[in-house]
């Protein structure tokens, strides 16, 4: 299916067909296909284990897949390293706020821009534009990153993320054990992000939340696609929320 | 038979790796011995008699070079996240290297640069182990020290010809400050390898603080997992850090054989590669504070080699103790927890 935008078919942003991937010799991911659209936020749903976690290292070649490709505006990038594919454009907010915790606020600031190669000081416009977006991290920009409150490492990780000026932005469970007003606030700023034209692949448990700001959504389950939709359809299906979201 | 003589005789009989310890250093000669005996046998405690302990400086920091080349080298490898263990072979394979380069070239320089080379191979076995294969680094670095021992002593052997020791060579330049006065007297001659580990501290530190280089670095001892979803190719830093390392205590080594003494003695290095992991963990893998830590370790080494000058009645194996005991000391009392970089010491595998 192509999505039809002004009568002139579009190349999807990212495009996953028949992704098979192994940790030695168990299979992880059995043919997996999604794709993301420009500017769009997909998400990806699904219990622990269902293969969602790598399914994003897969895209970012942080674990190489069996067979099966992926296409990242129109390019091949599944045999790519993956400095390639973060130089391509795809940027990600890792599991469980993973930022250096030695690194002050602003090093971990740099180190995301760092496929830019610019010079350290020439980053400092772009990482005003972050303290703009997430201002706490400004009044801590020389403190150690470790030192952090979980809400601020998780604005830490994601502005990190936006550092590198991603097309597309990869988010595993923004909203993990953070307090449900906190929750919110991300929420509302992975919107923010994708209003300035920044496409979302968010994977979360949080079925709820994601489904209600994303455009698509895809349903894992010991790593196969059970199910595909909208946000309303999946959100309002009596049998996809009790089978697989746990409602 | 003097002290000395006895020492001397030490070294020649046994080739010990602690006898090494106690080779003396250019810059004691019998008239600062002279000096230091008239001090302790003075009753008073005056000026006049504490300056006497002034040619205890430019001992410390001759003795103090080797520790921070190795210890920096460390750094640089730590720093990405791989220990170093290796750093005591490496150094003993850079020593005896920068010997039979001189040996063959007549030229000291060349043999410094064989050193480096050594240093680097050495270096490759414990990267290509522990980087790219994912053997356990403590693993692979004590391979490398016993790999070091048992190659540098047979080679010593066939190269040479006699047990324990080498020929004598021509050793590295010394430099003095002359122009500046008070410097020059705390200095006195160094070799031109100490205003190089000095400079060394210096570029270190910038470079570990304040480049995109260092920047990647920290963040692969930090985090590889994260560094690699950043972009940073982590394997390549480390391999990078690791040879480093390498270059550095090759280095270290070669000061030991080409400029504190002129020739290789077996296991001269002596323990010190395992000092400047200590170091590095007192230092809080911090370049300036290496540097401050390994002056402190030279100064515990001279003090050694200096009491001995003395006809007290203490065995000298005692005194050639005297860094270790400290190093025991100061790593269980004076300091408390120390943050090593959050990774180090583990692998990193792209599945």
């Amino acid at each position: 299916m192509v999505i039809k935008n002004n009568g002139i078919k579009k190349l999807p942003l990212l495009e996953i067909n028949n992704l098979i991937t192994y940790y030695g010799l168990i299979q992880i991911l059995k043919e997996i296909s999604l794709r993301v659209e420009e500017g769009e936020i997909v998400c990806l749903l699904g219990s622990n284990g269902a293969g969602k976690s790598t399914t994003m290292k897969s895209i970012l070649g942080l674990v190489r897949a069996h067979s099966g490709e992926i296409n990242f505006r129109g390019q091949r990038i599944d045999n790519l390293s993956a400095a390639q594919i973060v130089a391509a454009g795809i940027a990600t907010v890792p599991e469980s706020r993973r930022i250096f915790p030695r690194l002050s606020v602003e090093e971990n600031l740099q180190i995301g821009a760092y496929i830019h190669k610019a010079s350290l000081p020439s980053l400092q416009p772009q990482i005003e534009q972050i303290y703009n977006l997430f201002p706490r991290l400004k009044e801590r920009r020389r403190q150690a990153g470790g030192t952090l409150s979980g809400g601020e490492q998780q604005m830490l990780a994601i502005g990190r993320a936006l550092m590198a000026k991603p097309k597309l932005l990869l988010m595993d469970e923004p909203s993990m054990g953070l307090s449900p007003a906190l929750v919110d606030k991300i929420f509302e700023i992975i919107q923010q992000i994708n209003r300035s034209g920044t496409a979302i692949l968010l994977v979360e448990q949080n079925a709820h939340m994601a489904l209600s700001i994303a455009r698509r959504g895809y349903v894992l389950q010991t790593g196969s696609l059970v199910a595909h939709g909208t946000g309303d359809e999946l959100l309002h299906s009596e049998e996809i929320r009790s089978a697989y979201l746990g409602e | 038979m003097s002290l000395r003589a006895k020492r001397s005789n030490l070294i020649r009989t046994h080739g010990d790796c602690f006898a090494s310890l106690a080779m003396t250093p250019q810059v004691s000669d019998e008239n600062t011995t002279k000096k230091l005996n008239n001090f302790f046998n003075g009753k008073k405690f005056t000026l006049e008699n504490l300056s006497s302990i002034w040619p205890l400086f430019p001992l410390a920091f001759a003795k103090s070079v080797p520790l921070i080349l190795a210890a920096t080298g460390g750094l640089y490898s730590e720093r990405t996240g791989v220990v170093n263990i290796g750093l005591e072979g490496m150094m003993l394979s850079g020593a005896l290297a920068g010997i039979i380069g001189t040996y063959y070239s007549h030229n000291p320089w060349i043999g410094l640069a064989a050193a480096i080379a050594a240093g680097i191979i050495l270096a490759l076995i414990l990267a290509v182990t522990s980087v790219s294969l994912g053997i356990n680094q403590i693993v692979s670095g004590i391979a490398v020290n016993i790999l070091a021992i048992g190659l540098t002593g047979g080679l010593l052997f066939k190269i040479f010809g006699g047990y324990g020791s080498s020929p004598s060579v021509e050793k590295l330049p010394q430099v003095s400050l002359h122009p500046i006065p008070l410097l020059s007297e705390l200095l006195g001659n160094q070799s031109i390898l100490f205003y190089f580990a000095v400079i060394l501290v210096i570029v270190t530190f910038f470079l570990i603080n304040n480049t995109r280089l260092g920047l990647r670095m920290r963040a692969a001892g930090e985090d590889p997992g994260v560094a690699a979803s950043c972009g940073i190719n982590v394997f390549r830093i480390r391999y990078f850090g690791v040879l480093m390392s390498g270059a550095l205590s090759g280095m270290a080594g070669a000061y030991l054989s080409l400029a504190d003494l002129s020739q290789f003695v077996e296991r001269m290095t002596a323990g010190r590669g395992f000092i400047a992991l200590a170091v590095l963990i007192l230092g809080r893998w911090k370049p300036f504070n290496i540097l401050l830590v390994c002056l402190f370790f030279g100064l515990a080494e001279a003090l050694a080699e200096f009491l001995q000058g003395i006809e007290l009645t203490i065995p000298a194996q005692f005194l050639l103790m005297l860094p270790f005991i400290l190093t025991l000391f100061v790593m269980g009392g004076l300091i408390g927890e120390t943050k090593p970089p959050a990774c180090l010491g583990k692998s990193y595998q792209a599945e």
